[in-house]
């Protein structure tokens, strides 16, 4: 038997209206191709749409102040070539006097490891050598953790980097679409508690405040922007087995049949904050809150392990949050 | 030659006619049989419905949400899908994924 | 073969999903009676002469639950008066077979029955539901009448407190369902142990951190009575995709299960978000966020012959209502009051169709 209270065809298949996708949303002239499933739009339409978009998520933080320096974490991936050509298009647009400008000093660089390149060019970040890296990372018990602990380090290294080279800000290259992903498996991750850090738009760590420009851009969207540029798209990377990837197939899965998943995804990390009843308590790996005062799973847990075994209960590593404690660290 | 008892239950019946339990004699061939390998000649022989609903997506295994039980032991402590299937043995399929 | 990792006598039976301990049988029950006690008592789910109503299907969840109850009941002397409360939605070929297990149910387990049909409480079953609205939309009218009835016939009942089966497994899936649907006020709600506003009985979830591979392993061993079909009428819909994911994360690490509740218990409302207020439904009482309750509205709809009233957005249904000039005065009524306010008179209906509904204890 069913034992659900509803709401399962809440979401129906979306069915295009041939009429309205003919015409595009913004300028009502025939449209050239169609986004969502039901939005007609024209090249220029759109392309103002997209830059606009980007404008107005950086510009509504009111994180940035003139003559910032920012700098851009590169990879290969779709969310940075697009990057590379929105940043491109708005130092073009910061040259007129008409529109509205945001000065800043954009610098791009590769991070791996704890090194990194800088360089000044959008064109010379583009071709790009892999920096090896000196940290070795001791071995993890699965590929979840794995590719969880490599991202936390990369991140940690950005930031460490911008600091020394005297960044204020960092640009990430993260897709409203990756971050759908990440919010998944962060939740089943134990990570509920942090999804601000994960997936809002800014993150703060050491005096770096690092942002995440593309996070209302879904891959569909930015695609068709570099299309438009005829601009190659880069070859979309998926994870191994792990969580990472589950989350990252569910997601990209049901977006295909419903294309506000995504946006609504992130919309909801959005409205969600860390329970801020417990003082606050700070994980030593990752950085983000560690909740301390919800009594509830992990008290559960403690009782089924301590139910289940003779064995002394290993101490718990002090100052961990519960994901980051099943992470080996040196 | 491998006899084997099977059993279904929690709704797996439904994909075998109804019938909670059966005997069956494995044919003899060259690989040992596995669970991995009963379930596909399950599929394939006996599965009267959708084959989605008992075998994993990816073609090896169960579909997540059944349970296997070998000998009254969890499949889980007997090496899982790779676990080597004797003579005899009795193997209780149950889903969990019908309502309760 | 592995021996138990609790006595280290026996042989395992059982590899436990959240720690990956091997357990021989009566180690697991053991452990799964204590965490369930465990559960109980810590979250304060029962006080001493709680009259406690036991939702029970006849499924799996319901079984073990009502096992349990009547097993910790009388062990750790919780002093509760206990029944069994099933609901009868009026499926052919359905509910037969599992209001026949809950009645073997009453007997194994030395617990009164009752049973409360849709047809007592609405005047319609939902065989007729589906001939006149089709099998997109039954689970819409389905989970909302089903939600309320078991309310309603707790009320009625006069019980204190209800229990449902709901286990970890599906706990874990309303949390992703709320993240794809952006439902933020019930991601607040779905990790509370305890539900319930002003004016609705509490019902808990004892099976809260329970994964349901353990309740179906506990249900085999001790060779519990329960009945499992797929529900004729839900279709392969959206929830199935959440549940599919929850199945493949445990097959990478059970812990996740755990930790998506964990998840959700550590989330809050950023400060600023608008919820939607709740107020109560002018026609019948029951907790609504709109003028008329859902099913109110759904039931207008059927008995006005216009079916998918219910169904759909708020906006368009106010819309349709008002063209419909819907009044207290319809000529079929649509429920009785769930809450009774002393100081409130039910408004009079016309209504020959409304029934008491009796009790025959």
């Amino acid at each position: 038997m069913c034992s659900n209270s509803g709401g399962c065809e809440s979401l129906q298949r979306i069915v295009p209206d041939e009429d309205k996708t003919k015409k595009c949303v913004s300028c009502k002239q025939l449209s050239e191709f169609v986004l969502r499933k039901v939005n007609g739009y024209c090249r220029p339409c759109y392309l103002e749409a997209c830059h606009h978009k980007f404008r107005s998520t950086v510009g509504k933080t009111k994180l940035m102040k003139p003559g910032d320096r920012v700098l851009v974490w590169q990879n290969s991936s779709l969310g940075a070539a697009a990057m590379r050509h929105l940043l491109e298009v708005l130092e073009k647009e910061n040259e007129t006097a008409l529109k509205k400008k945001l000065q800043f000093e954009f610098k791009f660089a590769l991070v791996e490891g704890y090194d990194g390149t800088i360089f000044n060019d959008f064109k010379i970040a583009e071709r790009w050598r892999r920096i090896s890296s000196d940290a070795a990372e001791p071995p993890q018990r699965n590929s979840t953790l794995k590719l969880f602990n490599e991202s936390l380090v990369s991140q940690k290294a950005v930031i460490e980097f911008a600091r020394k080279h005297n960044f204020s800000k960092v640009f990430t290259c993260d897709t409203g679409s990756d971050l759908a992903h990440i919010m998944l498996t962060s939740i089943s991750l134990g990570r509920g508690g942090q999804l601000p850090d994960w997936t809002g738009v800014s993150l703060e760590r050491d005096g770096v405040v690092l942002l995440r420009p593309l996070r209302e851009f879904t891959e569909e969207e930015l695609d068709r922007y570099l299309k438009l540029y005829s601009i190659e798209v880069p070859t979309q990377k998926r994870s191994p087995s792990s969580i990472q990837r589950l989350s990252q197939d569910f997601v990209d899965g049901l977006q295909a049949d419903f294309p506000s998943t995504v946006p609504t995804i992130w919309r909801t990390a959005d409205k969600i904050a860390a329970d801020s009843k417990s003082p606050l308590s700070v994980c030593d790996h990752c950085g983000c809150f560690n909740p301390t005062d919800v009594v509830g799973a992990m008290q559960a847990l403690e009782i089924s392990a301590e139910l289940s075994t003779t064995l002394k209960l290993e101490k718990q590593i002090p100052n961990r949050c519960h994901a980051c404690r099943q992470i080996s660290i040196d | 030659m491998c006899d084997i008892s099977l059993e279904f239950a929690g709704g797996a019946e439904l994909l075998f006619e109804s019938r909670k339990k059966q005997s069956v004699s494995l044919p003899p061939q060259d690989r040992p049989w596995t669970i991995d390998l009963l379930v596909k000649w399950l599929a394939k022989n006996l599965l009267k419905g959708n084959p989605e609903m008992f075998i994993h997506a990816d073609g090896s295994g169960v579909r997540p949400g059944i349970l296997v039980l070998i000998n009254e032991i969890d499949w889980e402590l007997l090496g899982g899908k790779d676990y080597r299937i004797q003579n005899n043995d009795s193997i209780l399929f149950v889903s969990t994924l019908h309502g309760g | 073969m592995k021996s138990c990792t609790k006595c280290s006598k026996n042989i395992a039976c059982l590899k436990r999903p959240k720690t990956g301990d091997a357990l021989c049988r009566e180690c697991f029950f053991d452990a799964f009676e204590q965490e369930i006690h465990w559960t109980i008592t810590t979250f304060n789910l029962f006080s001493r002469g709680d009259y406690v109503a036991i939702a029970a299907s006849g499924g799996k969840d319901s079984t073990v639950l009502a096992h349990l109850m009547k097993v910790l009941n009388d062990r750790y002397d919780y002093g509760l008066k206990l029944v069994l409360l099933s609901i009868d939605e009026g499926i052919t070929g359905y509910r037969d077979d599992s209001l026949e297990t809950v009645k073997r149910n009453e007997l194994q387990y030395g617990i009164p029955l009752k049973i409360l049909s849709y047809n007592d409480l609405y005047g319609w079953t939902m065989d007729k539901i589906v001939a006149a609205v089709g099998k997109k939309s039954n689970c819409t009218f389905c989970g909302v009448f089903r939600r309320q009835a078991l309310d309603r016939g707790a009320m009625q009942l006069g019980v204190d407190k209800i229990v449902t089966g709901h286990n970890a497994d599906d706990i874990a899936e309303t949390v992703i369902m709320n993240v794809l649907r952006g439902d933020i006020a019930r991601l607040q709600r779905c990790t509370s142990i305890v539900t319930g506003s002003e004016g609705l009985i509490p019902r808990s979830k004892p099976f809260k951190y329970t994964y349901e591979k353990e309740i179906v392993m506990y249900a085999h061993f001790k060779k519990l009575d329960y009945f499992s079909t797929e529900c004729i009428y839900s279709p392969n819909a959206y929830r199935g995709h959440a549940r599919a994911y929850i199945k493949n994360l445990e097959l990478q690490d059970p812990l996740s299960i755990l930790n998506i509740i964990y998840s959700g218990e550590c989330m809050s409302l950023r400060e600023g978000t608008k919820l939607p207020s709740k107020g109560t439904c002018s026609r019948c009482g029951y907790i609504s966020s709109q003028e008329v309750c859902k099913a109110c509205v759904m039931l207008e709809g059927l008995n006005k012959g216009v079916p998918r009233l219910g169904v759909g957005k708020t906006s368009k249904v106010i819309k349709k209502m008002e063209q419909l000039k819907l009044s207290e005065d319809s000529d079929r009524s649509p429920t009785k009051p769930v809450v009774s306010h002393s100081t409130t008179e039910v408004p009079s209906r016309k209504s020959s169709v409304l029934r008491e509904t009796t009790l025959e204890w």
